[in-house]
């Protein structure tokens, strides 16, 4: 899956990174810590001027526990559901 | 503040509140899907053109923890994934592609450029006959006033 590696890479360093950047959003492409900004914007246009149009991962640094998203209209095909 | 009124009318009969019509299509907003301003700015840089925004409606899904918007229509746009998010399924725990988005609502006078929505899959999702591209969820949702008038067959967002 893409970002699959730079998902790993985040979560291999997280701990480390919460010394230096808690609270910032880093950038990260391959195994490469890029750099780390104070918002996303700031992180997305540093990876579009680095990488050009291509994927790359910006993601917070937080203590916090990874974020579980949930609609479940759509997964559970609600919908099209009409009574 | 910008502020979306919709009002559901019985056809051939436009004076009177239609709540059937908003309980059949819940609360649609028209919404453009358009690249975010740091990436037009890159292309205009490049001088290439800013891909035409995609349209549609955009459902206000208040089970949704955040926004999605059809992944047919941000590859369109040529946007490339910047992060992923888990996400809950009948089928247990999967992942799902984020990316950067500026979604436009021009009946709300309203636009919103988002850090990151969850890519989805909505092709083939409509209520009462309308493509839905976008569900705005209560990433957005935080930040306004709903007010679901179900009797009166209207719906209000304030921002």
């Amino acid at each position: 899956m893409t970002l699959e590696k730079e998902a790993a890479y985040f979560a291999t360093h997280k701990d480390e990174w919460l010394q230096s950047y808690e609270g910032l959003f880093v950038l990260v492409k391959d195994e490469e810590l890029v750099g780390a900004y104070a918002n996303e914007e700031e992180a997305y246009r540093s990876g579009l001027e680095r990488f050009g149009n291509a994927p790359f991962l910006i993601k917070r640094v937080t203590k916090e526990d990874e974020e579980t998203a949930h609609f479940p209209a759509l997964v559970l095909g609600l919908l099209n559901a009409h009574s | 503040m910008p502020i979306h009124n919709r009002f559901f009318l019985r056809p051939k009969r436009e004076h009177e509140a239609s709540p059937e019509g908003l309980a059949s299509a819940g609360p649609l907003l028209q919404v453009q899907v358009e690249v975010p301003a740091a990436f037009a700015a890159y292309l205009a840089k490049k001088n290439q053109p800013v891909p035409t925004p995609g349209v549609g409606w955009a459902l206000i899904d208040t089970g949704a923890t955040r926004t999605c918007v059809d992944n047919n229509l941000l590859n369109q746009l040529g946007m490339q994934a910047t992060g992923t998010v888990t996400t809950g399924t009948a089928a247990g725990p999967t992942s799902q592609l984020l990316y950067p988005a500026k979604l436009s609502f021009p009946g709300a006078r309203l636009e919103i450029d988002f850090g990151s929505v969850i890519g989805v899959n909505l092709s083939g999702q409509s209520i009462a006959g309308q493509d839905v591209v976008v569900l705005l969820g209560r990433d957005v949702l935080s930040r306004c006033i709903l007010v679901y008038n179900g009797p009166g067959g209207l719906f209000t967002l304030a921002l």
